[in-house]
């Protein structure tokens, strides 16, 4: 497991981006998260296996910030 | 009028002063598809100088009594007071003469399309470059690029009638939605059209969506580089699964996170540029 990104501190750490005011809103708590960790987002997907990945809440979060999938889309 | 009537014609009487103008903004993001309110009027022109600008717009009886709004960037931006909206806010015109978004007008009018809107023919950015000329620095840019980027994935598929069509629907796509309809449309399959399309794709995003698939090929020439541990992460990926996706999550973060950095030093540049430092 990467400790550099524990699943159970993902909140935390976006928590505290908004608590000591370096974030305005969750979402953008949410993305300055992600951009600190891009490389250990990457990482996870070479250290993890495809359900603890799909489970890991950073990249709940990654996702909710991506593309949009096919059942929310434009049609 | 509604603003869409308006806007068609603010570009006639601007084409009958003979000044050339494409539509951005708001509006181009309307035409392409989106459903949103805009109320700005926000173009590009063709005109060589702020000052040429100027007297084409006052010699346009409608903008008579347009009132020019000072900005920072004098030789690339001007803004121009229209009217008042019900709720009280300023109407605004404006122009873009140059930005670092922008390639040079007589390239972007070559690529515009032209289109019915508000009742009449109007010129608006093409989708790349109205795609382009929102890699800013601001969210709500990119929330729209999202969005257009799902229509110009639609368009592509739409064209992918031969090999070529869809080596080129391949080449481009950039979205999720865009990739699950290529996957379902069959298209996919040919081991030979989809190492073309990777070795033909210059985005990063359109590179980490494909390269599962041919994990040696290589694309000629990216805009923009992959970190190497996503790109280890790619070729090891099966194709479709959440670890696919993550990364290519990862890579258009990191496409995003580099276009935004680069306009808040074209910005700071252009501050210093002002100061004469």
């Amino acid at each position: 497991m990467n400790t550099n990104l524990n699943s159970d501190s993902v909140h935390h750490e976006i928590d505290a981006l908004l608590l000591n005011g370096k974030a305005e809103t969750a979402f953008e708590a949410e993305s300055m998260f992600l951009d600190h960790h891009l490389i250990d987002l990457a990482r996870l997907a070479l250290e993890l296996d495809e359900e603890t990945f799909k489970q890991h809440e950073a990249v709940k979060i990654l996702y909710a910030h991506g593309s949009r999938p096919f059942e929310d889309s434009l049609e | 009028m509604n603003p869409d009537q308006k806007l068609a014609l603010l570009t006639q009487v601007i084409k009958d002063a003979g000044m050339k103008a494409l539509v951005m903004g708001g509006h181009a993001v309307r035409y392409y598809g989106i459903d949103r309110n805009t109320s700005d009027f926000d173009m590009v022109a063709g005109t060589s100088s702020p000052t040429e600008l100027r007297k084409k717009l006052a010699e346009i009886p409608m903008l008579a009594s347009a009132k020019e709004i000072p900005v920072w960037r004098t030789n690339d931006f001007a803004r121009f007071e229209i009217g008042t909206l019900p709720d009280g806010r300023q109407e605004l015109l404006e122009f873009w003469l140059q930005n670092h978004l922008l390639s040079d007008f007589a390239t972007l009018n070559s690529r515009a399309e032209v289109g019915n809107y508000g009742g009449s023919l109007v010129a608006f950015l093409s989708l790349d470059d109205l795609i382009r000329s929102k890699e800013t620095e601001r969210e709500s840019d990119w929330q729209d690029i999202s969005l257009l980027e799902e229509i110009r994935d639609a368009r592509l598929l739409a064209k992918a009638v031969d090999d070529d069509g869809v080596v080129r629907a391949l080449a481009n796509v950039r979205s999720r939605r865009g990739l699950e309809r290529l996957d379902t449309s069959g298209l996919l399959a040919d081991s030979n059209l989809i190492d073309q399309a990777i070795h033909q794709c210059t985005h990063p995003v359109t590179f980490a969506i494909l390269s599962p698939l041919a994990p040696v090929s290589e694309a000629k020439q990216l805009v923009a580089p992959i970190e190497p541990t996503a790109l280890v992460a790619l070729r090891r990926a099966p194709f479709r699964s959440s670890l696919h996706l993550g990364v290519v999550e990862v890579v258009r973060r990191g496409y995003k996170r580099q276009a935004m950095e680069e306009d808040r030093l074209d910005k700071e540049a252009k501050v210093r540029d002002l100061k004469g430092n």
